[in-house]
């Protein structure tokens, strides 16, 4: 069944449930079919539910939404403990509480008051609950949309395709991106619907438990799927980048781990919301300026440290030797070799007082990949004004080649390579050098 | 706008206000309505956590004492004229009713 079973130990069960406070029936729901399975709700974090063995039966959950209870309250604010009160004098046993939601349950055989007697009222409570939530994620989305626009569209998208980190950031964004419109279009959905049946005075209907299920297994399998490009990325990905993913994502932690601190202390303290509202944005400014400064102050270490000539030799099969040419000791010859589970990426530059010779060669098995990136790498040059048209040539009718009016810059596409390279020196016809390129990088 | 958000008072918010022409706390409120409506009105918590916020935020109601987490309130004389203008218009729909339907009762 869902409700995503985590672990049972012993007479203990943890299960993943995520919903949003529109989606309450359906954790009413889930909640029934819980206990008439003998489990009953002990406590909720996140989205983890906790249950207990119970020989109980016919129990009633009321799982309620309310607007009042502030992200900058402290856990068993007044305002959720009067309102507790009130709860409980109209026949409601409180269990717990997790953000704006409050969980009752009764009796079935109690004649417990509902909790909203007033559905205009309530659909109010749950619209405000809901909408901050809603707006942070279109917020969100906008800006994960923004993210890999960048990084796919407007950079070299070469760069992510080509690392482990960069797979991932795309997967988790696209996710993100994903999900949220999946929310988005159910809450608008649920608008829609719950103004209609109010304006015929008729119950409103949330989301049911089969509603959130379908969401629920789209989350899970994007869940897994970023878990093993992670798990890739920490354990398969070669020894130079390991260390810098691992550290890349402790840094990520940071935050994580102090807001987590900080809703402890304010949990414990029970300090005023101003108060509380205080240290809660001084605290997401403090971690994300230690962020910054922290992935700043590495890349900055990083490439003044970073040696240059670490590719292995044998992955660098075309060198400015090949040409004729000595390549210099004085740095100005530099390869660097990326790879991630999709591509592999080259770079690899050398020059002298007068001559030059610089290429990028990213490959990967899959068709789908290297027709992107031809696409977007042709973009990107002819957006810098580099007029890069296909031309003829003596090569193999499976490789395309593109060039342009100089003839000093060449992309040469084959069914699993790209290959961006730039010749500043003469004494080579065009047909040679591409012959040279073709024998030494695509065969 | 609290006049016109309040023109026509639902059932649960004529209740409520009726109920605080006596200085009460919240639970004491659901136990007099169930005895003014002689249990035909029922106003749970939720609801009427919320109807004694909107209440209170546009001064139809005030807090007279704060006695741990229990809270009383009493109507205001802006509640009193909104609660008395929802009696009138009750009673000439009533009234109206019996003119029209009288006979037909």
């Amino acid at each position: 069944m869902y409700g995503g079973e985590i672990m049972i130990i012993k007479d203990t069960k943890r299960t993943f449930f995520a919903f949003s406070p529109y989606e309450c029936a359906a954790v009413e729901e889930y909640l029934g079919q819980m206990v008439d399975k003998g489990w009953l709700l002990e406590s909720i974090k996140g989205n983890f539910f906790k249950f207990e063995k119970t020989d109980q039966k016919n129990l009633k959950y009321s799982v309620d939404v309310l607007h009042k209870v502030s992200i900058f309250d402290r856990k068993d604010s007044d305002v959720a403990l009067e309102y507790r009160e009130y709860c409980k004098a109209a026949g409601w046993n409180y269990i717990c509480q997790t953000g704006k939601i409050q969980i009752f349950y009764t009796h079935d055989d109690r004649e417990a008051i509902s909790i909203h007697t007033d559905e205009e009222e309530k659909f109010k409570s749950v619209f405000k609950a809901s909408i901050y939530n809603v707006f942070g994620q279109f917020f969100l989305t906008l800006m994960f949309i923004f993210n890999l626009f960048i990084q796919l569209f407007l950079g070299d998208a070469g760069f992510v395709l080509a690392s482990n980190l960069g797979i991932l950031a795309i997967v988790s964004a696209s996710t993100v991106i994903l999900m949220n419109c999946v929310g988005f279009i159910s809450f608008c959905s649920w608008i829609i619907k719950a103004r209609g049946q109010l304006k015929r005075d008729k119950v409103m209907h949330y989301n049911n438990y089969k509603q959130i299920r379908m969401k629920s297994i789209l989350t899970k399998i994007f869940g897994l799927l970023i878990l093993s490009i992670l798990l890739k990325l920490l354990i398969l990905d070669n020894i130079n980048n390991r260390g810098f993913n691992i550290y890349f994502l402790l840094v990520l932690c940071i935050p994580m781990i102090i807001m987590t601190y900080v809703k402890k202390f304010i949990n414990k303290k029970r300090y005023s919301k101003n108060i509380n509202m205080g240290i809660i944005i001084g605290s997401v400014l403090i971690s994300t300026y230690l962020v910054i400064m922290i992935v700043m102050g590495t890349v900055l270490l990083s490439s003044q440290e970073t040696p240059r000539n670490e590719v292995p030799s044998e992955k660098v099969s075309l060198t400015f030797r090949d040409f004729g040419f000595k390549e210099n000791n004085d740095g100005s010859t530099y390869s660097m070799f990326d790879k991630s589970i999709v591509a592999q990426r080259i770079d690899y530059s050398s020059s002298n007082e007068e001559n030059q010779l610089t290429y990028t060669i990213v490959e990967s098995n899959s068709t789908l990949v290297i027709k992107f990136y031809k696409k977007r790498l042709l973009a990107r040059l002819n957006s810098y004004g580099i007029d890069l048209k296909r031309i003829k040539t003596s090569l193999p009718s499976n490789i395309v080649v593109y060039s342009d009016i100089t003839k000093r810059s060449f992309i040469l596409v084959a069914e699993d390579k790209v290959v961006d390279i730039k010749k500043d020196f003469s004494g080579i016809s065009e047909e040679e050098f591409l012959n040279v390129v073709c024998k030494k990088l695509l065969y | 706008m609290a006049r016109q958000q309040f023109q026509n008072l639902t059932e649960p918010m004529y209740y409520i206000l009726m109920s605080l022409l006596k200085e009460m706390c919240g639970v004491d409120i659901m136990e007099s309505i169930g005895g003014i409506s002689k249990g035909r009105v029922k106003v749970g918590p939720g609801t009427l956590y919320a109807l004694l916020s909107k209440f209170e935020k546009e001064k139809m109601i005030r807090e007279t004492k704060v006695d741990g987490r229990k809270r009383s309130y009493i109507i205001t004389d802006k509640g009193k004229g909104i609660l008395l203008d929802e009696y009138r218009r009750l009673i000439i729909m009533a009234n109206d009713g019996l003119l029209c339907m009288g006979a037909k009762l």
